[in-house]
Formats: structure tokens, sequence, C-alpha cells
């Protein structure tokens, strides 16, 4: 920037020259004129400036997704893209499996309680025929054989329930395996600003100032730290489900 | 029989807790990362631990070797619920003297499974 306003030294200072006699002069109108006029000047330097930031900008993204570039300025493989896009896909369907299980699990439960409810009032009206001495023998029988039933049938209803409120519970499983995978796709994204902090640092060094001397950051290792949800595309290494961790295990004498 | 569960993640400790309540196992108690179950375990007379494995500070492969390393806890049955499936982190756990692994996402029944094996051994 600096040197552009160099270059238009030989412009303006003729102009602030003539601003300055024709002030004196008392002349506000030619004043006005050339005041616009370095205003003008001024805005085009703006712009051109802008613009070639922008061009550096630019240059700076493609080349930040250039190969050698970023081995050179980050850890960060280039692999990681694609997979941070995958494991992103991967938290959507999750997340929606998720509510989908916990919403069927409520659409079947719900007509049961309505049922052990409807159930429920229909003998306690017949209960409170039998305690005002409304109702008949015959009646009577009725209602004790169906009192009877309405306790098998709540127990089984109760088991039954137990276990589809035990679905929505495992259900929110998705929460931690999710969640891991945004913490890496966020790990991801803060060496992508550290690269690009380190690229501006190496670029600015390139027009004068001095870089930045920072370090970079150790990846850590994998084994001991763990590394979150095998994404469903990654076949090499993985055991897919239980069954195939109880073979391997039972394969080292477990 | 007290439980300390293990995870980072809350709502995976509580579907833990809420799983060994259905199991009848109520005494349970929680920690957010190897370190202070580590503490915990020291401090508490614990029969069972249940831990994740990625955990940030000191995490659950890091936590069964200090329990193993450790006189008072080496005997303490540890099962592994994780997401970690490699086949290299699960032979690292079962050779770090791991009692039972479990790969989430889990069933109930699978967690009821490795749970009973785990106490059949302990008193058989």
């Amino acid at each position: 920037m600096e040197k552009s306003s160099n270059l238009k030294q030989k412009d303006v200072i003729p102009r602030a020259q003539a601003l300055l006699k024709e002030l004196e002069a008392g002349n506000d109108k030619a004043a006005s004129e050339l005041i616009d006029e370095l205003s003008v000047m001024k805005e085009r330097e703006l712009f051109q400036g802008i613009g070639k930031l922008t061009r550096n900008l630019h240059d700076t993204v493609s080349d930040f997704f250039d190969d050698t570039v970023l081995s050179k300025f980050s850890n960060i493989d280039q692999q990681e893209f694609p997979d941070a896009l995958e494991r992103l896909n991967y938290v959507i369907q999750m997340t929606e499996e998720s509510a989908n299980t916990t919403l069927t699990v409520v659409e079947e439960t719900i007509p049961l309680s309505e049922n052990i409810e409807n159930r429920g009032n229909e003998l306690r009206r017949r209960w409170g025929d039998l305690r005002s001495r409304k109702l008949t023998l015959d009646e009577f029988k009725q209602l004790s054989n169906d009192i009877e039933d309405y306790l098998d049938y709540s127990i089984d209803m109760s088991v039954q329930l137990s276990s589809k409120l035990n679905e929505v519970l495992l259900a929110q499983g998705f929460q931690d395996l999710t969640g891991q995978m945004i913490k890496r796709v966020i790990t991801l994204v803060e060496n992508v600003e550290d690269s690009l902090v380190e690229l501006i640092a190496a670029a600015s060094y390139r027009q004068g100032s001095p870089p930045d001397q920072k370090t970079h950051k150790s990846g850590h290792d994998p084994n001991t730290k763990g590394e979150g949800p095998a994404l469903p595309s990654t076949k090499e290494g993985i055991a897919k489900g239980q069954d195939e961790v109880d073979e391997l295990l039972a394969s080292l004498g477990f | 029989m007290k439980i300390l569960v293990v995870d980072d993640f809350s709502t995976m400790r509580r579907i833990v807790k809420n799983l060994l309540k259905e199991l009848g196992l109520s005494n349970t108690e929680e920690a957010e990362d190897g370190a202070s179950a580590l503490t915990m375990l020291k401090g508490g007379e614990f029969d069972f631990l249940v831990t994740d494995w990625n955990m940030p500070g000191m995490s659950g492969i890091e936590l069964l070797k200090a329990v193993r390393a450790d006189d008072s806890l080496s005997h303490l049955p540890v099962l592994m619920v994780t997401a970690e499936s490699k086949r290299e982190q699960i032979v690292e756990a079962a050779q770090a003297g791991v009692n039972g692994y479990v790969v989430k996402p889990f069933t109930a029944i699978t967690l009821k499974e490795k749970i009973d094996k785990i106490f059949e051994r302990m008193t058989g």
C-alpha cells in the first residue's frame, strides 16, 4: 500500500499545492473540485488495494489445497477433508436414526398407556357401581373376571413399557458417538485455522515483515488417546460390530 | 456391588447407569476421565469398573493399565464400553487385562451378557 502511495505522489502534490493556492485566493468552487479529485484518487487506490488482497486470498486458498503447501505448513492429512465431510454426514444419519427410533417407540407407547388408562377408567366406574350396590350377581362375577384380566394385562403392559423405555434410553447413545465425530471435525478446523495463520505469516514475510515463528502442533498418539467411532466406509482393521469383537477376543483366549 | 462408570459424555454415563439399574445394580458412581476415576478407585471400595476408551486427559486404556499396575486394584474387573473398534486396539485392551469389551452402539442384551460373563468368572 505504501509503495502505491509513493507512486501517486506526483499526481497528488501538484493538486495539493493548487488546492492551497485556491483556498488562499478564496476560490471555493475550484478548491472544492480539487478536493473531489483527490478523494476520487484515494478511492481508486483503496479499490486497487482491495483487489490485490482479494487476489492474494484467492492464491492463498488455491495454494492451501495444493498438496505440497499443505504438507509444508501443517500436519493435516489430505484425506481428512473428505473424512470430515463423511463424518458430518454420518452425524446427520445417526441423529436421524436416533430421532426416528425414539419417535417410533413413542408412537407405539402412547396407545399402550391410553389402553391402560381406558380399561382402568372403565373398571373404576364399574367398581363404583359395586360399592353403591348397583350390580347384579352376574355383573359382579363379570367384574371380578375383568379385574383379574386387567391385573394380568397391566403387568404385561408394564413389562412392555419398560422395554420400550429402554429402547429410548439406548437410542440416546448417538449423543456420545456424534459428539466424538464432531470433536474430530473441530480439531481439523482448528488445524486449518492454524495453518492459514502460518501461511499469512509466511506471505507477509515475502512482502518484507519477519515470519511468526510458530511451532507446529504435534500429532497425538492415536492409540492411547483413542480415535473415536470408525466411519462406515472404513474397512481395514476395524471390527464390524460386537460379533467380530467377540471373535477376536475369543481367538486371544478370552 | 459398587460400580464406577467412566465416560466423558454424561449422556453415555446415564445410559450405562440406567442399564445397570435394570440389571439390579444400582450402587453406581461416575467419573468423566481416567485421572479422576483412578483417584476415586483408590479412595473407594469399588467392585467393578465400566470405562470408555476415548477421553480427554487420561484415556480408558491408560486407566486400565494403571489399575492393573496398582497392587490394591489389580484384580478389579474392568469392562470397556467404547466406540474404538480397531483390531489392534481390542488386542491392546486384551493384553492390558480387560475383562470384557463392548463396542458402541450396543444393546442392553450385549451389556448384560458381558457383565454376567465377568461375574460368572469371578465367582467360578
